[in-house]
């Protein structure tokens, strides 16, 4: 049983200040190309007249 | 027109020609079609951003605006994230779509050069012509194209990105791809705020939106291929 608790590999962490900003980031991100793609989308179909680039 | 407007394109155009010069050493060092697609890419952009400073600093020009709309409005961000798709999908789903953005690209640059441009039309409306806009070009259906190829970049180039940076922070290995593939992932989303932005008449939002896409992307990828010291 000793032997089980040493083989089980410690379980990696980043800095602390990493492993709380990159979520908040990436679910930031993530809403951005969410509203990003619906605008794309929105000027594409032509719901939004004079606005494509 | 803001005396500083022109410049902001113009060191958009040297940042990429110069990130561009450190892919394409990188992809002659380790090749993979990737590196050579964003090689490629960013030469879109350095292209499509010394259009835009030659339209600030000379005037209006036909050849420079179709170049600017074929290379810095429809193709730069597909081509960015057609590279993606060769470093994340399957090399058959890849080279299948890389067909496509040829056939479509090739079909962007015939309706561009092709397409009649009224230049008085880009000061119409909420654009002051300070920038270059899409306004100018009158064929219909040519400014249709330029959604997909965004939208297309936009999953592909910022969601490939994220996705990878997700999938790092996950497994909590190689810190400095994690922070890389985030610097990616916002450097593309900020020419597209940029875009909208002076869509609601905010002077030189689009050029320093790219300004800011070109350094966020270079600092991206220089810090996703350089391991940190305490890894």
């Amino acid at each position: 049983m000793g032997n089980q608790d040493e083989q089980t590999p410690a379980k990696r962490h980043y800095p602390p200040f990493y492993e709380k900003v990159v979520p908040i980031v990436l679910a930031i991100i993530a809403l951005i190309v969410v509203v990003l793609l619906l605008i794309i989308l929105g000027v594409a179909l032509g719901l939004f007249p004079g606005a494509a680039i | 027109m803001s005396v500083i407007t022109p410049w902001l394109p113009f060191f958009s155009c040297l940042i990429s020609f110069v990130f561009a010069y450190f892919v394409f050493r990188r992809y002659l060092l380790r090749k993979g079609p990737h590196l050579l697609l964003w090689g490629i890419g960013m030469v879109f952009y350095g292209l499509g951003a010394f259009c835009e400073a030659y339209y600030g600093l000379l005037g209006w020009n036909p050849l420079i605006y179709r170049l600017w709309y074929l290379f810095g409005a429809i193709l730069v961000a597909a081509w960015l994230g057609q590279g993606t798709v060769y470093l994340l999908a399957g090399r058959k789903w890849a080279n299948g779509l890389m067909a496509l953005l040829v056939i479509g690209s090739l079909y962007g640059l015939v309706r561009v050069f092709s397409a009649e441009l009224d230049p008085s039309l880009m000061t119409a409306g909420i654009h002051t012509g300070s920038e270059l806009s899409g306004s100018a070009i009158v064929t219909p259906g040519v400014r249709t194209l330029t959604p997909f190829f965004n939208l297309y970049g936009t999953v592909t180039l910022v969601g490939g990105a994220a996705w990878s940076a997700w999938i790092f922070w996950r497994k909590r290995i190689l810190l400095h791809r994690t922070i890389g593939n985030i610097l990616i992932a916002v450097g593309a989303i900020a020419p597209a705020f940029g875009g909208t932005f002076s869509r609601f008449g905010l002077p030189s939002a689009l050029y320093i939106g790219e300004l800011l896409g070109a350094l966020l992307l270079f600092a991206g990828f220089i810090r996703a291929t350089t391991p940190m010291r305490e890894e």
